[in-house]
């Protein structure tokens, strides 16, 4: 079943494909090596017998018939391992010297090139390329080779090559394999770790070998985009946890009220007192869901739809001119800046809840005597600042404070749902700004910058 | 005072449709945007309540058709889509209001009113007045038993707005529309400062309040007898 899978898979087509290629390339390159040696090694040998037949009619010009048969004598000695041939006949082809016996029947014409059996020791079929030529007085002249040093040689050469071809085959495709089942156990770990997270185990990661290869890239991508969907999760599930758990008080204290009410009774005034109280209990509820829906809205969509020039500074001014009062009534000095034609792209009303959502959240934690400063600044990019003189958010605390419902333990006294900064943040993503808290040595300084 | 619901919620339907008689309006209701036109073209509702999304024609194309034909009953928009795109659509579209479900039957109720009101009023005037109270617009001048009350013009736009609802219930959401022109919902006691702070002026030095906290509701500004 494996090896069926493993015929499967790319790799190994990949693998077929590369050796199919390779071995073909192979073939031609061998096969034009043998083509051009055995062309070079003939032509050389044909050159030489030309030049054998010119220096002995030279010979026999100079020295005779007896100077060319001591000549041939010679060369057909001990000494000639190069397979040469010689004969030489008188006018009627009898032969007077040289070592083949007998003049071959095919080589009737002169000058041309002549191929023929030779009679050889019996072990292998051995063949003579020879030329003939007439010399002075009729006499006959064949010089030749003994082929079967080319042949054994070709012969020899055609196995070297077929050996290499059947190598490189092997070689290829065994690589391919043993590459191939490298990359097939790399997807396999890669694929057991996601069944694994499957199988419910979210925290299962994917195996890294610090090689820093693509599966290792590709395995630290995947790890980083499970860590980044359990943060998620962890997200949701907290929400939903906080959710059940800070709306289900108010529900309880009002289902108390009415039990009460409908237990005891009382006048028309002390009822309508405790249908007045859960009214309020299930307002501040509907609060609690419209700014979780608010929140929602806001995170679903990056990008703020119908944008227009919002101008900072007078929202600034609106913010103060509202939230003023409140700040006064708590006792703290509110102050602000508004320069002139700091605008950004954006929703005014979004903008403005935020602001407001931050400005309030100053009001809330700065105790009487602060003082609150709301400022529109222009310096690297427009800015919308909050700074107070309270007890700040501690560093630790920064990063979670716009997660929903969650309140720190300092400020648990002080009315609020813990969805305020959320759905600052969420604004703030909308307009593809940053949120980013900081001390204001004493208090918090609070801004949204319009980097993005 | 009669209106017309066009909401295909069951539900939502019947709870506006309750909450409207028991306030001794009269109520006729349909559940689609075809219907509603056919209703409202007569022209005898004081308000519309229209749904933004409605079966066949929805509530957007609904008052779009409306206009067109010169009916200018006032119409109160019922969205559970709630974003500020939203309302500037409704509100171009011909809507007078726009109110975002869930809501507060006191918040319908008072937006409802203030919108039948505004049709009997007349558009331009130039002087306001509940019980004592008085206020020209033109000279800005508000005096009370015939006293001067100095107001900051925030606070004067405030007032402007409760007289001119004088005897309705207006909600704090209503006054940040009205006053400072944003629409959300304030989560805090934001308005009830600057409310606090008017009636230090309007009402601290007389007998008789004329301001008054509406539980659950908001404010309505008027001579109790």
């Amino acid at each position: 079943m494996r090896f069926r899978r493993f015929l499967r898979t790319s790799a190994f087509r990949l693998t077929l494909a590369y050796t199919a290629v390779f071995g073909v390339s192979v073939l031609i390159l061998l096969g034009a090596i043998h083509w051009a040696t055995a062309q070079n090694i003939g032509r050389a040998i044909d050159d030489t017998i030309a030049s054998e037949i010119d220096a002995l009619a030279q010979h026999y010009r100079t020295a005779g018939l007896a100077g060319l048969v001591r000549a041939i004598e010679a060369r057909t000695g001990p000494q000639n391992v190069s397979g040469a041939l010689y004969l030489l006949t008188d006018p009627h082809l009898r032969r007077i010297a040289g070592n083949v016996t007998a003049w071959p029947a095919n080589a009737d014409e002169l000058g041309s090139w002549v191929v023929f059996p030779l009679a050889g020791d019996g072990t292998e079929a051995a063949y003579g390329r020879a030329r003939a030529f007439r010399l002075q007085g009729g006499f006959m002249l064949l010089v030749g080779r003994d082929t079967r040093a080319l042949d054994r040689f070709q012969n020899l050469m055609a196995e070297a090559m077929t050996w290499a071809l059947a190598g490189t085959l092997v070689l290829g495709f065994g690589g391919g394999l043993v590459v191939s089942r490298r990359v097939l156990a790399r997807i396999d770990a890669l694929n057991r770790g996601a069944e694994t997270i499957m199988r419910g185990d979210v925290s299962h990661r994917m195996q890294t070998d610090g090689s820093g290869d693509e599966f290792d890239r590709l395995a630290a991508t995947l790890n980083q985009m499970l860590d980044q969907i359990e943060r998620l999760m962890t997200g949701i599930r907290t929400v939903s946890n906080n959710v059940a758990h800070d709306l289900r008080s108010p529900l309880t204290r009002i289902r108390t009220q009415l039990e009460q009410a409908v237990a005891q009774g009382g006048s028309a005034e002390e009822l309508r007192e405790t249908a007045a109280q859960a009214m309020a209990e299930a307002d501040a509820l509907l609060v609690t869901f419209n700014a979780l829906l608010s929140i929602a809205e806001a995170e679903a969509g990056v990008g703020v739809p119908s944008a227009v020039a919002v101008d900072l500074g007078a929202l600034v001014e609106d913010v103060v001119d509202l939230y003023g009062p409140l700040a006064e009534e708590k006792g703290l000095a509110m102050t602000a800046a508004v320069p002139d034609g700091v605008a950004v792209q954006g929703s005014r009303e979004l903008l403005f809840q935020a602001l407001g959502n931050l400005v309030d959240n100053a009001i809330k934690y700065t105790p009487a005597g602060g003082t609150i400063h709301v400022a529109a600044t222009a310096t690297d990019a427009p800015a919308l600042e909050v700074s107070d003189s309270g007890p700040g958010i501690p560093e630790a605390d920064r990063a979670r404070v716009t997660d929903r419902f969650v309140r720190l333990d300092a400020s648990r006294s002080t009315p609020g749902n813990g969805l305020g900064l959320s759905l600052v943040a969420a604004i703030v993503r909308m307009h593809r700004a940053r949120l980013e808290f900081s001390d204001n040595a004493p208090g918090l300084r609070a801004r949204i910058v319009f980097d993005g | 005072m009669r209106v017309l619901v066009v909401e295909d919620d069951e539900k939502t339907g019947t709870y506006i449709e309750k909450g409207l008689a028991e306030a001794g309006c009269v109520v006729d209701r349909v559940t689609d945007g075809r219907a509603g036109l056919f209703h409202a073209t007569d022209g005898t509702y004081d308000v519309l309540v229209v749904d933004r999304m409605l079966p066949g024609l929805d509530g957007l194309a609904m008052v779009q058709a409306l206009r067109a034909a010169e009916v200018h009953t006032p119409v109160l928009f019922l969205s559970a889509l709630g974003q500020v795109d939203d309302r500037v659509k409704g509100l171009k579209a011909g809507g007078d209001d726009y109110l975002t479900k869930p809501f507060a039957f006191s918040e319908l109720q008072a937006r409802v009113e203030a919108l039948a009101r505004r049709r009997a009023e007349p558009t331009v005037q130039t002087r306001l007045a509940v019980a004592d109270l008085e206020m020209d617009l033109i000279e800005r001048r508000v005096r009370r038993s015939g006293k001067a009350i100095d107001l900051q013009p925030r606070e004067f736009k405030l007032l402007e707005f409760l007289m001119r609802h004088a005897g309705q219930v207006v909600t704090r959401t209503m006054l940040l529309e009205g006053v400072w022109d944003y629409h959300f919902d304030p989560q805090t006691n934001v308005i009830d400062v600057h409310i606090s702070r008017l009636r230090q002026k309007v009402d601290k030095d007389f007998d008789q309040p004329l301001l008054h906290t509406v539980r659950g509701a908001g404010y309505t500004l008027r001579a109790v007898s």
